[in-house]
C-alpha cells in the first residue's frame, strides 16, 4: 500500500481523478448563472482541463524526460491552445 | 530473457542521449501526435468561436448531454491510461505476464468508454437530436465521433501491444512500438480531457 501511494503514476491518476470530480462539480448547465459566474467557471474548467492534459503529457507519456525541445513544445501547445480558447471564449479573438 | 530481467538499454526505444533525456516512441511519431492535437485544438477553437455567436443556444443544446456519462467515460480513459503507462514500465522489466494483462485491462476500459459513448448517441437520437437540429449538435457529433474512430484505432494498437508483449522483445524498434502505441493511447485520453470540458462543462 505504501510502495503504491510512492509511486508517481499512480499519484498521477490519483491527481486527476480528483480534479475530475472537483471540475466535474462545479461545471455544466447552470440555469440562472449571471455571466461573471459563468465565465469564472469556464475559465476555471478550462484550465483544469490542461493542468489535467500537462500531467498526461509530462507524466503519462513520460514527457518529463525528454530532450527540451519536446518538453518546449509541448508546453507551448498547453499555453497557445489553453490561451487562445479563453481569448475566443472571452471574445478577446474575433 | 527470463521474466525480470532488465532489457536492453534499460527498455527504451531509443538509448538516452548525452543528458540521460529520452524521446518515448518513435521520434517520427510526435509529427503525426503534434498534427491530430493541432486539428483538434482547430475544431475546439472553431466550437467556441460559434458558441459567441449564440451562447444561450449553446448552453440549452448542452443540457442534453448526459454530464454523468461524461465523467465516467472520462475516468475510464484515465483509468486505461494509467494500465497502459504500468504496462509500458512492465514491458521494460520484462515481465512477460504481467505487461500482457495491463494492456487488456486498458482495451477493457477502452470498450467501457465506447460502450457508454452508444448508450449516449442512442438516448440522443431517442429524444429526437439530430446533427442538423443546432451547430452545438454538430460539433457535439462531429468532435465525438471523430475522437471515437482514434479510441477504436487505439484500442486495436493495445491489442496488438497486448499480443507481442506476451514474449520479451529484444529490439529497440520493439520498444519503440510499445512506447509509439502508448503515446497513441495518451494522446486519444488528453483530447478527451478537453472535449468534456468544453462540450460538457463550459458555461
Amino acid at each position: 500500500m505504501l510502495r503504491l501511494l510512492r509511486d508517481p503514476l499512480f499519484l498521477a491518476w490519483s491527481l486527476l481523478v480528483a480534479v475530475t470530480l472537483v471540475s466535474s462539480r462545479i461545471g455544466g448547465p447552470n440555469p440562472g448563472i449571471d455571466v461573471g459566474s459563468a465565465a469564472a467557471v469556464t475559465t476555471i474548467v478550462l484550465s483544469i482541463a490542461f493542468a489535467k492534459v500537462a500531467v498526461v503529457i509530462f507524466t503519462f507519456m513520460e514527457v518529463r524526460g525528454a530532450p527540451v525541445v519536446l518538453r518546449v513544445l509541448c508546453s507551448v501547445w498547453l499555453f497557445g491552445v489553453l490561451g487562445a480558447l479563453l481569448a475566443l471564449y472571452y471574445g478577446i479573438l474575433p | 530473457m527470463s521474466e525480470g530481467e532488465k532489457a536492453p538499454s534499460g527498455g527504451l526505444a531509443s538509448g538516452p542521449d548525452e543528458s540521460g533525456a529520452h524521446v518515448p516512441g518513435e521520434p517520427g511519431l510526435w509529427i503525426l501526435l503534434f498534427g491530430e492535437m493541432s486539428f483538434f485544438a482547430a475544431l475546439f477553437a472553431s466550437f467556441l468561436y460559434y458558441r459567441g455567436f449564440d451562447p444561450s443556444g449553446f448552453a440549452e443544446a448542452q443540457k442534453q448531454l448526459s454530464q454523468t456519462v461524461g465523467l465516467i467515460n472520462t475516468l475510464l480513459l484515465l483509468t486505461s491510461s494509467l494500465f497502459v503507462a504500468h504496462g509500458v514500465r512492465a514491458v521494460r522489466a520484462a515481465q512477460t505476464s504481467l505487461a500482457p494483462r495491463l494492456f487488456v485491462l486498458g482495451i477493457v476500459c477502452a470498450i467501457g468508454f465506447i460502450a457508454c459513448k452508444s448508450f449516449e448517441y442512442y438516448e440522443l437520437f431517442d429524444h429526437g437530436i439530430a446533427i442538423s437540429d443546432h451547430t452545438f449538435y454538430s460539433f457535439y457529433f462531429g468532435l465525438t465521433v471523430l475522437h471515437l474512430g482514434h479510441v477504436v484505432i487505439g484500442t486495436i494498437l493495445l491489442s496488438l501491444m497486448a499480443s507481442a508483449t506476451r514474449r520479451p522483445l529484444k529490439k529497440p524498434t520493439h520498444f519503440a512500438m510499445v512506447e509509439s502505441g502508448a503515446c497513441f493511447w495518451h494522446m486519444v485520453d488528453l483530447l478527451w480531457i478537453v472535449i468534456f470540458a468544453l462540450l460538457y462543462l463550459v458555461e
